[in-house]
């Protein structure tokens, strides 16, 4: 696992004054699921488009599998497949997309895009504007799938799809993709979705990103600790967050929660409880802070 | 792949020239003077044939015109402007692949349509009028009648000249269609390249004559007498070489700027 598949280095992207990416470093180990999570806006499709070649930044660096995005391009497309704005060449059906696919991609399998275009039941001989909005983001995800790719990055691919196609869609992607080992990078704002399939998470607001780690040293580090007292501490390097409400202190703190607690309890203060956060917990508190301290890596 | 891709985008238009050329063979072959022959086969009969087949010529250049027009509009640029960029522009392919192979596609398709059926009109027409002639009047009168008429040399360079015209008209719209990523404006900077150029010329020719800036004719017509008696005007081939030239100029300015463009 200690092979980076995508990196970035401080990358800036700005669209005029906006800096729709302001620092954003991030690594992502080989044979994971990344999810990429941030609300709308924070910058996640910037990221991919760089990573993509699509969009150059002003600044910092960007690297797929230690290459360079805009110089090797095709060395990169040719064992990626990227699933950005969901929208292929309307006049062409399933099949004509496969027929157009195909010859890009030396590890194309047309057995992977029948067995996907069976399992996911999407009519490959209606045209591409014709199709369900769940059918297109299904036979946009088919055709990265059986191209043979080594990495996956895929931009929101569950967004506007009901629950079961949702379900199917992951379970697709961690039985068949992620479980040979390839990686897959995705980005989405639907937390309980990355939760269930991801094993890094990567959490951006504003083009920074806030915190990068193993989802399960996540949710093993991260607390939510209530505490009464007199002059309990407002802050300290593990505190995320701290409110109070009705003389009762609340505490995130993202490490080292049992000795945050133990040095509460030698200042006189009771602890009332202490219990780990989940994904979106954690999110809403990392990004619904208006000050963010710096990038926190738990790896 | 990306050929397969400009025959999907550019077949309706293929389909609509073949139906147009034959609809205009249709209704020039079916005139009385080419049925049956000129009534005496004197010269005023022959300058009828000659001048069919020059309308024949004109308007198929223009017709062909509006259909370049809309083959330009079609491809990576409007793709692009229709949200299809980021799918095709991450398919392991250089994005001046798409360009360069549309164009190529687009002017194959213009110089197929436009020179096979130029020439294989003109050759029947040749061969039938030719036929009536030598039936009628006898050998002797071939090269008089048919061939200063009708000669293929003269078809070919008119075929050339009316390429170059209908492949400039597709080359300004796909290269406007590339770089506004949108197929209206395509067509309108198409409309608008063209005016322009002609204002100006004529600003310069009715203003500033002594500035005698060359300005080429959009249009070039190579002879003085179309198509008895077909003479050359001076510097022909110079200008048709030119005009043939300026065309990949703009897939290639238009790469420059597309390899760069961010989607």
């Amino acid at each position: 696992m200690s092979e980076l598949v995508v990196e970035t280095r401080s990358l800036i992207k700005r669209y005029g004054k906006l800096a729709a990416l302001d620092g954003l470093t991030i690594s992502v180990p080989r044979g994971c699921v990344y999810g990429f999570l941030g609300r709308n806006g924070a910058g996640k499709t910037t990221a991919i488009r760089v990573l993509a070649g699509l969009a150059r930044p002003a600044e910092g660096e960007a690297r797929v599998f230690g290459l360079d995005p805009e110089r090797d391009r095709l060395a990169i497309l040719v064992r990626t497949g990227f699933v950005i704005d969901k929208a292929l060449l309307p006049s062409m059906t399933g099949n004509d997309l496969v027929r157009f696919n195909r010859g890009f991609y030396p590890g194309w399998s047309d057995a992977l895009a029948k067995k996907y275009a069976d399992a996911l039941e999407i009519p490959m001989n209606q045209k591409f504007r014709k199709l369900s909005h769940g059918s297109k983001t299904k036979l946009c995800l088919l055709l990265a799938l059986a191209q043979g790719a080594e990495l996956l990055i895929l931009d929101e691919p569950t967004s506007g799809l009901d629950p079961v196609i949702t379900d199917q869609l992951l379970r697709l992607l961690i039985d068949d993709f992620a479980s040979s080992g390839r990686t897959i990078f995705l980005s989405s704002h639907h937390l309980s979705e990355v939760e269930k399939i991801a094993d890094w998470v990567g959490i951006i607001h504003h083009g920074c990103l806030l915190l990068e780690a193993q989802l399960d040293d996540v949710r093993a580090n991260y607390c939510r600790i209530r505490a009464s007292g007199e002059r309990l501490p407002r802050a300290a390097p593990e505190i995320v967050t701290v409110s109070e409400t009705e003389g009762i202190v609340e505490y995130v703190v993202r490490s080292g929660a049992e000795a945050f607690t133990n040095g509460l309890r030698r200042q006189g203060a009771t602890v009332l409880d202490c219990h780990p956060l989940n994904l979106s917990e954690i999110f809403l508190e990392l990004v619904g802070k208006e000050n963010h301290d710096p990038v926190e890596v738990l790896a | 792949m990306i050929l397969w891709k400009c025959w999907r985008d550019l077949r309706v238009f293929v389909f609509v020239g073949l139906a147009w050329l034959a609809l205009l063979a249709a209704g020039v072959l079916s005139h009385p003077h080419m049925v049956e022959g000129s009534p005496q086969l004197t010269s005023s009969g022959v300058d009828v044939i000659a001048a069919l087949m020059r309308v024949f010529m004109d308007v198929q250049t223009f017709a062909f015109a509006f259909l370049a027009w809309g083959m330009g509009t079609r491809g990576i640029g409007r793709d692009i402007g229709n949200g299809v960029g980021s799918f095709l522009l991450t398919r392991p392919a250089r994005r001046t692949a798409f360009l360069w192979i549309e164009w190529s596609a687009g002017i194959a398709a213009i110089a197929l349509l436009l020179g096979v059926a130029d020439l294989l009109y003109w050759g029947a027409v040749h061969f039938h009028f030719l036929r009536i002639v030598y039936v009628r009047l006898g050998p002797d009168y071939q090269r008089i009648w048919v061939d200063a008429t009708l000669s293929f040399r003269t078809a070919g360079i008119a075929t050339l000249c009316a390429f170059v015209f209908v492949a400039l008209i597709f080359s300004l719209t796909h290269f406007g269609t590339v770089v506004f990523r949108h197929s209206t404006r395509g067509l309108l900077c198409c409309i608008g390249c063209l005016v322009g150029y002609l204002l100006l010329g004529w600003e310069i020719y009715l203003h500033h004559p002594s500035w005698s800036p060359h300005f080429p004719d959009v249009l070039f017509q190579p002879f003085i007498d179309f198509p008895r008696n077909a003479k050359l005007v001076p510097d022909a081939t110079a200008s048709i070489v030119e005009r043939l030239a300026v065309l990949p100029l703009f897939p290639l300015i238009a790469s420059i700027f597309f390899q760069r463009a961010e989607v």
